[in-house]
């Protein structure tokens, strides 16, 4: 489920060196395109889909495109970061909203 | 309708320093046409007033007044479009009417003197023509428009 | 729910105003039962000496560690509360008067309920305060003023009269300032000679005042207290060609800049002739020539003065130099002084002579002076030394033709150049007419940098009266960083490095400048440039930074406990995050005058709407909450420059959030409340608890 920057949104976190993306992205896939100043992912194939940068990004500007043989086209996956806690909404082809909330463990 | 072709904002900022007529041309040979006064006149409400009148037909449009206005007003701006509302309500000057005429007849604003000619001939140039059926069609297609 | 503790819940009936609203017993009998309350007690008056001494015993007796009290708002008896033996720090206030009896004086069971409710968070927040002291950090007992006019040279004797150390920075060769060059003063037609003189014969006489002419600053780094600034000496060059620029370095612990201003060239007016036609001068000229030589008065004898040469004017200088009316009719005074039989013209568009210089103006129509409302368009040669001046008189209605020796540009006033260069030095912030920015109209001398100040013309249009008294205050200020030490409450943020991913959000958005990166590239906050306002806290992404009386974790928690029924089921809650300069003291207001609101609004106050992070915004959402409302100041009168302009963004991340999740972007809602929009706070939240029961609860409320 590689993640799509949406262009609007996303700040280049202004135009410092590391775009916090950039940062979280274990793979080191993600990065700022030098020339629109925006964020994008290198190579798609090698995400691993951990979702990181889309709860990281303070835009939201990350999207997951959902592989159309897991959800097709109507398919979504939307994380909401808390500072203890994460709410994941998923949609799925029907069009039918569920939410679940997590407490994480990143406490200091 | 009619006030939105004026814009009223900058209007608003006029506060009559009145270099727009120290600088005109025209209130220099008649000084009942004052620039800074008919701007007032037009916040104060008195738009009839100006409509119905001679004075805004006396602008020369030579924009000395917009180019100094240190409120950067377009006086003469204004003042064009004070015009088009008194033609679009039917008023005209009698100066324009009569150049109209003028206009008309001869295809010129000026009269053509036999000096004129004469300078023409010697040039090998023809005379200069009376009438003209262009000025004509130009009047008959834009009295049809308005 | 975090570890017990030993807390002290103190409920105040305030002689009975609050009990005959709020159930205090019951509230009693619930809060005992809460982990980790040691006692609950209600009092008749918590504020009295024997409230104070009561609580005061029971913290020594029962060994509490934190203490609730439940009372009116935390702005009110701030001074009674401040001394019950314990941390400030550890004592929390709940508003359950301003905030509560008094505006749901309607509906007592409610009021209790959410009474219980605002207990229940803030006794949350208690539990996790920390005791904080307030830091002393040395500071250098030594001013560093830089311009050498006439309010440059006046702060400095302002500072020097206490015992701290001035350095005096001055471009020119010789102090004094554009003043030292003029003829007169006015009211009172003084020569500069007399006062200034005496000016500086202080300075030279002043032990502690050491003045560096022919230097400039070329850096300026450090915080208040401990400025670090290079001072560059140009060189003489008159021994040794080759000699370089002096440099030298100053510590400082306040700076003030006094950089004055520069007569606005008119020669861009091209219809004025300035440059191009003779007798054509500017009143500083004028100023300049009275001085150099008497006879310059009597030369000619007939002179127009052309007021408003630049100034009110869009495609110069928009803003009116404010001293020009002055100028010229004192000009045109010596003039007539000179000669009686001067014909002196004064073409004019407003004459502006305020308070009691109304009396200079009389004396001058008086004198014979002619005065016309009129602006002359353009000036014309009419003959050698003759300039002819075509004027539209607006009064008379009719044209006057004036034929003079001599034109006088009463030409505006512009801030220094010197203003820009500094400006990318030092950083301080400008505004669009290159005057230095204070951004609070109730403190003129500020600059948006703590411990400098700004002094005189390079602040904005001034006379020498104005300007020496601008000195006086910018001097007063300074002297709260001249003591040797300097005392920072310890509001300000801490930064935790574990959490910190670099995105510099922090650095960019304070207001303050006052981040900075070490040695680790860490962000960093100078305590003494820091005024504890929270943006930092509400922009980092990760919710690294949190304040000194509210933390991140305080707030999670907060939203945790949070009871969000406590109206029963079917009423939604609401949690507001109230700015503390307009919006929570306008919202405390509500009772007294008899505005009421629905009691579904909790409100949490913050130093600023920008201190909202967009995750707590988030997490109460996800937590169950049914609307955040945050209101700040009007955008321009935010006291923090950009505070409510930030939140309005965070928010609209928020909502967008929301969208995507399927959840109705209204549930977050930013107001604008100024400090007496009382009524429009009553309004907001009265609108809002309608929408919100149309859409129903949050659908991520069961948990």
């Amino acid at each position: 489920m590689p993640p799509y920057v949406v262009k609007d949104k996303c700040d280049g976190c202004k135009g410092k060196e590391e775009p916090l993306c950039e940062q979280i992205c274990i793979g080191d896939l993600m990065t700022l395109n030098p020339d629109t100043g925006k964020a994008y992912c290198r190579s798609l194939r090698d995400c691993w889909d951990c979702m990181s940068c889309t709860k990281i990004c303070p835009k939201g500007a990350i999207e997951q495109r959902i592989p159309y043989q897991l959800g097709y086209h109507g398919a979504k996956l939307i994380p909401m970061m808390g500072t203890d806690s994460i709410t994941w909404t998923c949609v799925d082809i029907n069009g039918k909203v569920e939410r679940f909330s997590f407490r994480t463990r990143n406490k200091k | 309708m009619d006030s939105e072709l004026i814009d009223r904002e900058k209007l608003k900022c006029c506060h009559h320093c009145g270099k727009c007529s120290s600088g005109c041309e025209p209130n220099r040979l008649d000084p009942s046409f004052q620039p800074h006064q008919i701007l007032h006149l037009i916040g104060v409400g008195a738009l009839d007033e100006l409509l119905t009148g001679d004075a805004i037909w006396k602008c020369t449009t030579c924009f000395t007044c917009s180019e100094r206005c240190p409120q950067g007003i377009a006086v003469t701006d204004i003042l064009w479009r004070l015009r088009a509302l008194a033609f679009r309500s039917g008023r005209t000057s009698e100066l324009l009417a009569a150049q109209k005429d003028v206009l008309l007849k001869t295809g010129r604003l000026y009269a053509a003197s036999p000096l004129d000619n004469k300078k023409r001939e010697k040039a090998g140039l023809p005379p200069l023509p009376e009438g003209s059926s262009l000025v004509a069609r130009i009047f008959k297609v834009s009295d049809e428009d308005e | 729910m975090s570890d017990e503790g030993k807390i002290g819940v103190y409920l105040c009936a305030c002689e009975g105003e609050i009990e005959k609203v709020i159930a205090l017993d019951s509230l009693v009998r619930e809060a005992s039962a809460w982990p980790g309350v040691t006692t609950v007690r209600k009092d008749s008056s918590l504020c009295s000496e024997r409230g104070i001494r009561t609580i005061r015993e029971e913290v020594k007796k029962l060994g509490l560690d934190r203490v609730l009290i439940a009372a009116c708002s935390a702005s009110l008896k701030m001074k009674e509360f401040s001394d019950l033996g314990i941390n400030k720090y550890l004592v929390e206030r709940v508003n359950i008067r301003e905030q509560c009896s008094r505006v749901h004086s309607d509906n007592p069971e409610n009021a209790t309920k959410k009474a219980g409710a605002m207990l229940g968070i803030f006794l949350e927040k208690a539990r996790r305060s920390k005791a904080l002291e307030p830091v002393t950090v040395p500071a250098v007992k030594t001013a560093l003023v830089v311009g050498g006019g006439v309010a440059g040279i006046n702060a400095a004797l302002d500072i020097a009269g206490t015992d701290a150390e001035v350095f005096l920075v001055e471009k020119k060769p010789v102090l004094g300032g554009n003043v030292a060059e003029f003829h007169r003063y006015f009211p009172r037609m003084c020569p500069p000679s007399c006062g200034l003189e005496l000016l500086l014969s202080r300075i030279e006489s002043a032990p502690r005042i050491h003045v560096l002419t022919s230097s400039e600053i070329s850096a300026l780094s450090g915080s208040p207290g401990n400025f670090s600034v290079t001072i560059k000496a140009a060189s003489t060059g008159v021994t040794n060609l080759n000699e370089q620029d002096r440099v030298s370095t100053v510590k400082a612990g306040a700076v003030i800049l006094a950089t004055g201003w520069e007569p606005y060239d008119p020669t861009p007016l091209t219809e004025y002739g300035y440059g191009r036609l003779d007798h054509v001068i500017t009143n500083v000229e004028f100023e300049k020539r009275a001085r150099e030589r008497k006879e310059f008065l009597r030369e000619v004898r007939s002179t127009a003065f052309i007021q408003c040469v630049g100034s009110r004017d869009e495609r110069h200088l928009p803003y009116c130099s404010d001293v020009c009316c002055m100028v010229s009719i004192k000009q045109a005074l010596s003039l007539k002084e000179a000669d009686s039989e001067h014909d002196v013209r004064i073409f004019y568009n407003d004459i502006r002579t305020p308070g009691e210089y109304e009396e200079l103006y009389r004396q001058a129509r008086k004198s014979g002076i002619t005065f016309i409302k009129g602006i002359p368009s353009e000036l014309r040669q009419e003959a050698p030394g003759k300039i002819a001046v075509s004027v539209f008189d607006t009064v008379a209605g009719r044209r006057t033709e004036n034929t003079v020796d001599r034109v006088v540009l009463a030409t505006g006033m512009r801030s220094s150049q010197g203003n820009s260069g500094l400006n990318a030095k030092i950083g301080i912030v400008l505004n669009k007419n290159n005057f230095i920015e204070s951004h609070l109209q109730c403190h003129p001398q500020d600059t948006q940098r703590a411990g400098i100040f700004s002094a005189g013309c390079c602040r904005a249009p001034m006379d020498v009266s104005r300007s020496i008294e601008s000195a006086g205050s910018a001097a007063i200020k300074a002297l709260q960083f001249l003591k040797g030490e300097i005392t920072v409450s310890p509001d300000y943020p801490v930064v935790n490095i574990l959490k910190c991913d670099h995105c510099k959000r922090c650095m960019e958005e304070c207001p303050f400048k006052a981040y900075s990166l070490d040695e680790k590239q860490f962000p960093k906050v100078d305590i003494t440039k820091c005024r504890a306002c929270g943006i930092c806290m509400g922009s980092c992404p990760l919710g690294a930074i949190s304040l000194g009386e509210l933390s991140i974790e305080q707030l999670s928690g907060m939203l945790d406990v949070l009871d969000k029924s406590y109206l029963g089921d079917d009423e939604p809650v609401i949690l507001g995050f109230l700015c503390k300069n307009d919006a929570y003291r306008a919202a405390d207001d509500a009772g007294l005058k008899g505005v009421s609101y629905p009691p579904n609004l909790i409100s949490i106050m913050v130093p600023c709407s920008g201190a909202v992070n967009g995750m707590i915004i988030s997490e109460a959402i996800s937590k169950g909450v049914d609307g955040i409302l945050i209101a700040g100041c009007p955008d321009d009168q935010c006291h923090y420059v950009q505070g409510s302009a930030l939140a309005k963004t965070r928010l609209a991340d928020v909502s967008n959030k929301l969208k995507e999740m399927y959840i109705e972007p209204e549930r977050v809602r930013f107001v604008n409340i100024s400090r007496d929009e009382t009524e429009k706070f009553a309004e907001t939240v009265k609108e809002y608890v309608a929408e919100l029961k149309k859409l129903g609860r949050n659908p991520l409320r069961i948990q």
